[in-house]
């Protein structure tokens, strides 16, 4: 019996890695950037609610401007940094991308480490621990677990009934046929990014919800996430989200069940065995 | 073969010894004799990546995987069973030739993309560090152990124990950058050239592009391997802090970058400039990781070709 919080625990988590991850996913699929300082949009959101939130701001408040500020920050960063990527074509693109978005990884990285050193953040929200069928849950786990939910649905939903979500797919699967249709691929990239980069900030908020964040755990959750998204396939969002859950279970239970360090070298074994035998991801081409 | 190029290679080399060479003689203090190792040490592994990712594209983010499990193979196996540090380098490095052998296999048996071969090397690389860290009992995890004292023979005595690495190191890089002229000079470097311009055309005219790719990453891992083994060994104390992603992969790649992919004179180059700005980036602490950042990013935005293709188009000069 004692395993289903850690169950729960791990939904909660996975839940959070699939919505770093479903930014990964889109952005790397519209534009071909891996974008690896994807984690630290999470702890400049997380900590920047967290400490609105110590201010005695609302949560809900502390938590928007969070979001917000990693979105417009994201937004900020593709039109300007990201520009020569995008210029170049093929191998170089996917190269320059990958390694400017790791060079800002590591800038924030290094200041976020500095500036906020060796403190845990927390949001807190008004309310007592929950007992339910003699077990003891975390309220506050839970409503981090149900944002994250109905986020990514709210996600799917905008993805596969909007024009805007047909105009995204086709993208991903043919950007100069979606050219042809009159749809602007470097405008659809600009709102993905704003909006996958607001999605990993409400990640980080949530994992301040659930327990705390540190401002050192950026390159953790980037990483993380791209094993989710790599799991899943990296034009695949569904697969990503099932992906994301899976492994999140599978981690809490293995830290629980022997520690830590063999459930992350589980997680970084998952990547490579998924790279290597089944290059498309856990459910296959699928956007 | 040329013998022109090969005539103007084997000058060029020579000139960059012989100011390597002559570097102690004006820099004799004990921390700047440290430096000069660091600088060398550094520039060998980054000689050793460039074989792999400048030369053939196989993105591998492990060098300090390769090199550190290496160093722990050869470094534990002395220590714990008093085999002559000698004798068990040749296994670290052998180990770390055969890793990289494996992972370019699997790249080129799965036909993987650049970039997924990259995560796959990166996961390598965490699953190295992790390791290190979890196996507290044999590795010491982050306290590390001490290695034994690694014999320099007569060189020792003669110029004291920091000297005496540095021109074992200079050796050790002539040997290499010899044997790379030769092999750039002859059918195998003709190959290499026509990889980096077309895979499918250079396999079309009979290139085996699958044997030429792992062969370089087992040559370029064997460099790494012993350089980072001997990288523990000077060091005199062995910690997981010393193979890091941070403080090393990510400093051999902008050395290479910097110095320009797939040049014999680019990792010479590229390790001077930043051996020098880690010593001054050294005292900000935990902001020097914001500052690789910046310089990441900026080489990647503005400098991608690297200074000596930049120097050779802007001065017309036969650089290496």
């Amino acid at each position: 019996m004692s395993y289903i919080p850690v169950i729960i625990d791990g939904i909660v988590y996975g839940l959070q890695l699939s919505l770093l991850a479903v930014g990964i996913t889109l952005i790397f699929g519209l534009g071909e950037i891996l974008n690896l300082s994807h984690g630290e949009f999470a702890v400049i959101a997380g900590v920047t609610a967290a400490v609105l939130n110590g201010v005695d701001v609302n949560p809900f408040i502390s938590a928007l401007v969070g979001v917000l500020l990693a979105g417009v920050f994201g937004l900020i960063i593709e039109k300007t940094i990201l520009i020569s990527a995008y210029k170049a074509t093929g191998e170089t693109r996917i190269l320059s991308g990958m390694f400017i978005t790791l060079g800002l990884g590591f800038a924030l990285h290094g200041y976020m480490a500095n500036q906020f050193a060796l403190v845990s953040y927390s949001v807190r929200l008004p309310i007592d621990t929950i007992e339910f069928l003699g077990m003891v849950f975390r309220p506050t786990n839970l409503v981090a677990g149900g944002i994250s939910a109905i986020t990514l649905i709210l996600l799917m939903l905008l993805l596969k009934y909007t024009y805007f979500g047909k105009a995204v797919r086709s993208v991903v699967q043919n950007e100069i046929g979606a050219q042809l249709c009159g749809i602007n691929p470097s405008r659809i990239r600009m709102i993905i990014f704003f909006i996958g980069t607001m999605l990993a900030g409400l990640a980080g908020i949530m994992q301040g919800l659930s327990s705390t964040i540190e401002p050192e755990v950026g390159v953790q959750l980037t990483i993380f996430a791209i094993i989710v998204s790599i799991v899943g396939g990296v034009r695949s969002v569904t697969g990503t989200i099932v992906a994301g859950i899976l492994l999140g279970v599978v981690y809490s239970l293995v830290s629980f069940l022997i520690g830590t360090y063999i459930a992350t070298i589980f997680f970084l074994l998952a990547a490579a065995l998924t790279i290597v035998f089944r290059p498309e991801g856990l459910l296959g081409h699928k956007v | 073969m040329d013998k022109n190029q090969f005539r103007n290679d084997t000058i060029q080399i020579l000139i960059a010894v012989v100011i390597l060479a002559l570097l102690p003689l004006l820099f004799r203090g004990a921390y700047q004799l440290r430096v000069l190792n660091l600088f060398l040490l550094f520039m060998l592994i980054t000689i050793g990546f460039n074989l792999i990712f400048g030369h053939t594209n196989q993105l591998f983010l492990c060098q300090g995987a390769l090199a550190g499990s290496s160093m722990y193979v050869s470094g534990l196996l002395a220590l714990n069973y008093g085999i002559e540090p000698w004798l068990v380098i040749p296994l670290g490095t052998l180990l770390a030739g055969g890793l990289a052998a494996f992972f370019s296999f699997i790249a080129v048996a799965r036909k993987l993309e650049a970039i997924f071969l990259g995560i796959t090397t990166l996961s390598f690389q965490l699953i190295f560090q992790n390791l290190i860290v979890g196996l507290r009992d044999i590795t010491g995890a982050d306290i590390g152990f001490i290695p034994p004292e690694l014999s320099l023979g007569p060189l020792t005595s003669l110029l004291g124990r920091s000297q005496a690495y540095y021109y074992l190191l200079i050796i050790i890089l002539v040997v290499t950058l010899l044997i790379y002229r030769s092999v750039m000079n002859s059918n195998i470097g003709l190959a290499l050239k026509m990889i980096l311009d077309d895979e499918m055309a250079s396999e079309i005219v009979g290139v085996n592009v699958r044997r030429v790719k792992i062969t370089m990453a087992f040559a370029g891992a064997m460099l790494i391997g012993f350089t980072g083994a001997l990288y523990g060994f000077f060091n005199a104390y062995v910690a997981p802090s010393l193979y890091e992603f941070t403080s090393l992969d990510i400093i051999v790649l902008i050395m290479l970058i910097f110095g320009g992919k797939a040049t014999i004179l680019g990792p010479i180059v590229g390790a001077g400039v930043f051996t020098i700005l880690n010593e001054i980036l050294r005292p900000l602490g935990p902001l020097t990781v914001l500052a690789y950042g910046v310089v990441l990013m900026i080489l990647f935005i503005f400098f991608r070709e690297g200074i000596i293709p930049w120097i050779k188009n802007k001065t017309k000069l036969p650089l290496i």
